[in-house]
């Protein structure tokens, strides 16, 4: 699912990331770990996309970073999901409208589309706050939402940078509850934190460690 | 196989004429759900475009002042008196054809008889009748056109003179210089105006929809993040930016007329007599085709690097 092969990014003359080699295969349920400024989110956002290769080799789901040019983006991002800490909700959109969002860019059609939405709403419990603006709705409410919109159209992989720092413990304990279940459906989970609390509500998922850009460590 | 193939295409066809009808519908239906900031924009925008079409209808009919004051030739053809009547009055017909003529003021010898006798004080010159001197005549005003316009004067008259029975054409050469000086002039100073005053309303109609635009951004963002291709992302904006131009353009147009005719009931009274004529179609189909460019064009540039 995953595959890096000596990768090395910059920003400018800083270098982010140096030299990381990894593996993830598919059903995995990997924690990226470290601490704020460790490049965690440089390599979510490689992983996405969002930033060009700039040296080494990896593969996403089948896509070859090297190769991936602009208009190949779109195709990468309905092929691997990505939760964001700040949400990243429309909140004048309803939470059916935000859900049912990336099956109206896949063309899915519309009864379909209702049943996914519905489906993910009573797993995710957000039955009741279907027809909701986003804009009226709990931390934790918008980030069920965003787990939710991430997870409807069934993605390979699900890649989240810190998705539970802005929610409360019991939320948070709720939130890993999420992922599991999802996991455990197939979807593979790739999920960057620097709290060591989440890995402990996961015990048999594998562990990166990444320190100053430079993978430290496995374990599980 | 070669059915299963047609066949697939054809639905891979239908797939995406859906996709299109879906999308400019899409941009249809976010116009409406931001009704108060498009209705804001809209105001801003017929506002912007009723006043640079102000300028341009003031200038423009500057314009035609000058060139109908200035712009203009009057000269005078005189047909040889043993020239039948009918062999005149035809080429009187043929003269009034050509593109450059606006008028043709005609004379046979009776008339001209007529105005002399009124002229000099309606005195009476009916005994000149049997051998009247006077020669069928004809007083041409002619429009300079834009291009070559000494040239093309020169050409008609050429072809005049050419004509059988045609004694004199009498036209000062003085007169055609300075004609065609204004001519030249008018085009020098009307069509860079108007290219300054379509671009400096293109700037700022482009800048109202990037700051209109600003506020999608977010959408845009989350958009591109669960997968939305350019196409998706960018075709409805083009069709709420063109639908708001063209609504804008067509409420500015619509003030403009009700303007020009309220002006011109005040202006072309004595001692006035000063008509103000409305835009003529091509000026106004290239102002709608610029609005649109404009539209598709500040749309794109405000989304290009989300």
């Amino acid at each position: 699912m995953l595959k890096l092969r000596h990768v090395s990014y910059a920003f400018g003359t800083h270098w982010v990331l140096k030299n990381l080699s990894f593996q993830v295969e598919p059903g995995d349920f990997t924690f990226l770990f470290g601490p704020s400024g460790a490049g965690k989110t440089t390599l979510l956002r490689l992983l996405h996309g969002s930033l060009s290769l700039q040296r080494g080799a990896a593969s996403v789901a089948g896509f070859d970073l090297a190769r991936l040019n602009r208009s190949m983006v779109p195709r990468l991002r309905r092929t691997v999901s990505v939760v964001f800490q700040e949400f990243k909700v429309l909140p004048h959109k309803t939470v059916k409208e935000n859900i049912a969002l990336p099956m109206v860019v896949r063309g899915i059609p519309r009864a379909q589309m209702e049943r996914r939405t519905n489906a993910i709403c009573r797993v995710l419990r957000l039955e009741r706050r279907m027809h909701l603006a986003c804009k009226g709705l709990s931390g934790g409410e918008q980030q069920r939402v965003a787990i939710a919109r991430a997870v409807v159209t069934n993605p390979q992989l699900l890649l989240s940078d810190e998705p539970t720092g802005n929610l409360d413990e019991e939320l948070s304990t709720r939130l890993m509850e999420i992922f599991k279940q999802f996991n455990q459906f197939g979807t593979t989970i790739f999920l960057a934190t620097h709290n060591r609390r989440l890995m402990d509500l996961v015990p048999q998922a594998r562990v990166l460690v990444l320190e100053e850009g430079i993978l430290e460590r496995e374990g599980d | 196989m070669a059915r299963d193939k047609a066949g697939r295409i054809g639905e891979e066809r239908i797939v995406t004429v859906n996709r299109i009808t879906f999308l400019l519908d899409k941009g249809i239906r976010d116009l409406w759900a931001n009704k108060w900031e498009q209705g804001v924009t809209l105001v801003a925008l017929t506002l912007l475009l009723f006043l640079g079409l102000m300028f341009i209808l003031v200038v423009f009919n500057v314009r035609q002042q000058v060139l109908s004051r200035q712009g203009e030739l009057s000269f005078e053809v005189y047909w040889e008196s043993s020239v039948s009547l009918e062999q005149v009055k035809g080429q009187w017909e043929e003269l009034e054809q050509k593109g450059l003529v606006q008028s043709v003021s005609t004379y046979t010898p009776q008339q001209a008889l007529e105005s002399l006798s009124r002229g000099l004080g309606n005195v009476d010159l009916s005994w000149l009748r049997p051998q009247n001197p006077l020669p069928p005549t004809a007083m041409v005003r002619v429009r300079l056109p834009r291009t070559s316009p000494r040239e093309a004067v020169q050409d008609l008259v050429g072809h005049i003179e050419e004509r059988p029975g045609v004694d004199e054409v009498s036209m000062s050469p003085k007169h055609l210089r300075r004609a065609s000086t204004w001519t030249r002039l008018s085009e020098r100073v009307y069509y860079p105006f108007l290219a300054v005053v379509i671009f400096l309303v293109a700037l700022i109609m482009g800048n109202t929809f990037k700051l209109t635009l600003y506020s999608k951004r977010e959408e845009v963002e989350v958009l591109r993040l669960v997968g939305a291709g350019r196409w998706f992302i960018q075709l409805p904006l083009f069709v709420g930016a063109v639908i708001q131009a063209s609504l804008g353009g067509g409420l500015a147009l619509l003030l403009l007329k009700i303007g020009q005719r309220s002006l011109n009931d005040v202006l072309n009274v004595a001692p006035l007599w000063l008509e103000l004529h409305f835009l003529p179609l091509q000026h106004i189909a290239m102002f709608f085709g610029v609005l649109v460019a404009v539209a598709v064009l500040s749309s794109w540039v405000a989304i290009r690097d989300i």
